[in-house]
């Protein structure tokens, strides 16, 4: 696992070396030579929201983990949800590229106070969107939504295991 | 992959020029799948058995924590990497001729490139920019669309399959987009 960085951004050169070798500075086109990203990417990139974790053993906190180092991009993105289904806390660490980073930093401002029902209704366009995405990195967003339905579902199964519990310890007193 | 291994990595390192692979052995090809959990692995024996023979394949096991991900099909369809590149090689330069010559017949200037395994297809009048880049790793060809967004295709029975459903093509997803955005019809057969 050590030698992980490494591999892993050898392996994304080699998948889109053109691409992706320039992404230092990539991507939305701009007058002259220079490029650079959008100000919504930079911003949350250069501030990134709620970068942390939350305890995952926690019953009221969901864990959602997808990407694959070997791809380039790992974003994990944890909440804490309330009685009611809202989310009150939304935390998250992402190893990837700028957009990548902006996206699940967005996530977790947006899903912040929302209901779990509601949240797994953000699609990876809204997300695009708003950072302005270049059509390269439109897969970043895609990450994000998905990390957000994976700790949205997370959440829901640990519901579903506490309640059974709860029923057959009803049961036994019974 | 558990929260110890995330949190020792440096975040942010992808931008960081100083995490360059400094030799080529660097390059060899190691996979880490994280664990899919409650959907049934659409994994034939026989890939398995194939992609464990040839490559070391680090599968990370299910922590005793459910860590929910995205269903996502994985499948490992090429004897080598070598028939990986070329497969997609030629995907890519295919697709890249075809349109070409389709947007040039309908006088429809766009700019089409292909260099190091990224076909970029920009389309005039704010029509929009598709990318379709292989993805080694996984053996994939990742695509983004003006109109589908991003999408991830998988080789499947000697076609490339999008990987959240196999009814969906590479070649039928550009077709039918193309022709509703320019009106333009795309012959794979020539």
């Amino acid at each position: 696992m050590v030698m992980l960085p490494l591999l892993t951004r050898s392996a994304v050169r080699a998948a889109t070396s053109t691409t992706l070798v320039r992404s230092v500075t990539p991507a939305v086109a701009t007058v002259g030579a220079k490029r650079s990203y959008h100000e919504n990417i930079v911003e949350h990139y250069e501030n990134p929201r709620n970068v942390g974790s939350l305890d995952k053993n926690a019953d009221d906190v969901g864990t959602g983990l997808v990407g694959a180092p070997a791809c380039g991009d790992v974003m994990k993105l944890q909440i804490r949800v309330d009685d009611d289904g809202n989310i009150i806390e939304s935390k998250f660490k992402t190893f990837g590229c700028g957009s990548a980073i902006a996206s699940s930093s967005v996530a977790t401002e947006w899903i912040k106070g929302q209901s779990v029902e509601e949240v797994v209704k953000i699609q990876n366009a809204d997300i695009a969107a708003h950072l302005k995405l270049p059509p390269v990195k439109l897969h970043c967003s895609m990450l994000a939504e998905d990390a957000i339905k994976a700790a949205v579902q997370d959440w829901k199964e640990k519901q579903q295991h506490k309640k059974q519990q709860t029923e057959a310890t009803a049961e036994a007193a019974v | 992959m558990n929260t110890t291994t995330l949190r020792s990595l440096p975040r942010r390192w992808c931008l960081g020029r100083l995490y360059r692979p400094s030799h080529k052995s660097a390059l060899r090809p190691i996979s880490l799948i994280v664990p899919i959990q409650g959907v049934a692995s659409p994994i034939s024996s026989r890939s398995v058995v194939t992609a464990v023979s040839r490559r070391p394949l680090l599968v990370v096991p299910p922590s005793s924590n459910t860590i929910a991900t995205i269903p996502t099909i994985q499948y490992r369809n090429f004897q080598s990497e070598g028939e990986y590149h070329r497969v997609a090689d030629d995907t890519l330069e295919t697709i890249q001729d075809v349109v070409e010559e389709t947007l040039e017949d309908g006088g429809i200037e766009a700019e089409v490139s292909l260099a190091s395994g990224v076909l970029t297809i920009a389309l005039p009048d704010n029509h929009g920019t598709y990318v379709l880049n292989k993805q080694t790793p996984n053996q994939q060809i990742w695509w983004s669309s003006p109109i589908s967004g991003p999408r991830r295709y998988e080789y499947k029975d000697d076609t490339w399959v999008f990987t959240r459903d196999d009814e969906i093509t590479l070649h039928k997803s550009l077709q039918e987009e193309l022709q509703q955005l320019l009106n333009v019809e795309l012959d794979w057969e020539v």
